[in-house]
């Protein structure tokens, strides 16, 4: 007999096979099974819980987040008191010969000024009467302030009243 | 593939255990023959058979109606007992068997009768396991020799040899089998 021959005779034989396991297999396949699926489940559940607890941890732990700021509009009155028109303040005269008496500006932060305006005080009728070179005059119609009654001078200030 | 049938591995695959229960009372005999024929006895047989089963209900997802549903589980029985197989083969001990050769005798006894199923699982599994490994991959499930060699992780031709040994090893325990009958 030749081997194709014994192979052909073999396989015929086992066609349509068949032999009974015991019950045994059954219980252990689906008990196999069914640990496996509650394993799965189990897995499942722990991951589901692991990350809630880790989140609220999270949410917990986090401070929270500042509040957005809102950009509104508000009418902040100024610091320093905006200058009042010249009407609104009493025009203050005095002569020339108050000018020599008046000091330098009360700020010191300009040490230099200070001294210069302390040490050569120069008589405003000689300043005015001084002609600039190359400068001209624009005549305007309205008055002037070395135009005003003469040696009449008007200047807004302020006057600060002290204890 | 019939409706049913695929109705059945659909529910199979959406896990319903009803379908698993009745998936595994049609299959079960078949499986558990292709196991007994891999093994020398019924438990590793049902190792076998369970082990298949789990891997089966795992992997359905996996499985397109397009195949024949018998022919995956079949192949999952022979994947399983070659694992085993090859696990086990690093303990067991191995015969070296040497080049057998049917006498005309054992080849005469052999023409002359018939030999039942049983009486053929029974030859097979007197054979050195490689041999018997081979044999019922090639004959019976019909595997080629370079597949053979690759799951059992053999040379080609170690495959066709231990084939052709396994061959006539068998010849020669059927013929002896024959003999006792006869006297019988």
């Amino acid at each position: 007999m030749k081997a194709e021959e014994f192979d052909q005779y073999v396989r015929a034989q086992f066609e349509n096979e068949t032999a009974a396991p015991s019950a045994g297999v059954e219980d252990a396949v689906f008990a196999s099974l069914t640990a496996a699926t509650l394993k799965r489940r189990g897995i499942a559940a722990a991951a589901i819980l692991l990350v809630a607890t880790s989140a609220t941890v999270l949410w917990l732990h986090t401070p929270a987040p500042a509040p957005t700021e809102v950009i509104v509009p508000v009418a902040v009155a100024p610091a320093i008191p905006a200058e009042q028109p010249a009407e609104a303040v009493a025009p203050v005269a005095f002569t020339s010969s108050d000018e020599t008496k008046r000091t330098a500006p009360e700020s010191r932060e300009t040490p230099a000024m200070d001294e210069h305006a302390t040490s050569a005080p120069v008589a405003l009728d000689e300043v005015a009467s001084r002609g600039l070179s190359g400068v001209e005059l624009q005549e305007t119609s309205e008055p002037q302030l070395q135009q005003l009654e003469g040696e009449k001078w008007v200047l807004p200030a302020t006057v600060e009243v002290k204890d | 593939m019939e409706a049913a049938d695929i109705n059945l591995i659909e529910a199979c695959k959406r896990g319903k255990p009803s379908a698993q229960r009745e998936v595994y009372t049609r299959f079960s005999p078949m499986m558990f023959a292709v196991a007994l024929r891999y093994t020398n006895g019924r438990a590793d047989a049902e190792d076998i058979l369970q082990e298949s089963w789990i891997k089966v209900f795992r992997h359905i997802k996996s499985f397109s109606e397009h195949n024949s549903f018998e022919g995956w589980l079949r192949r999952i029985v022979v994947n399983t007992a070659i694992t085993h197989y090859r696990r086990n083969q690093k303990h067991a001990f191995q015969l070296d068997v040497d080049e057998v050769h049917a006498t005309p005798a054992d080849l005469e006894a052999f023409k002359e009768l018939d030999f039942t199923r049983e009486e053929l699982v029974t030859a097979i599994a007197q054979l050195p396991k490689g041999y018997g490994m081979v044999f019922n991959m090639y004959v019976i499930e019909g595997y080629k020799h370079k597949e053979i060699a690759e799951q059992l992780g053999i040379d080609l031709n170690t495959s066709k040899s231990q084939l052709s040994r396994a061959r006539k090893y068998l010849q020669r325990i059927l013929g002896n089998m024959s003999k006792r009958a006869q006297k019988a």
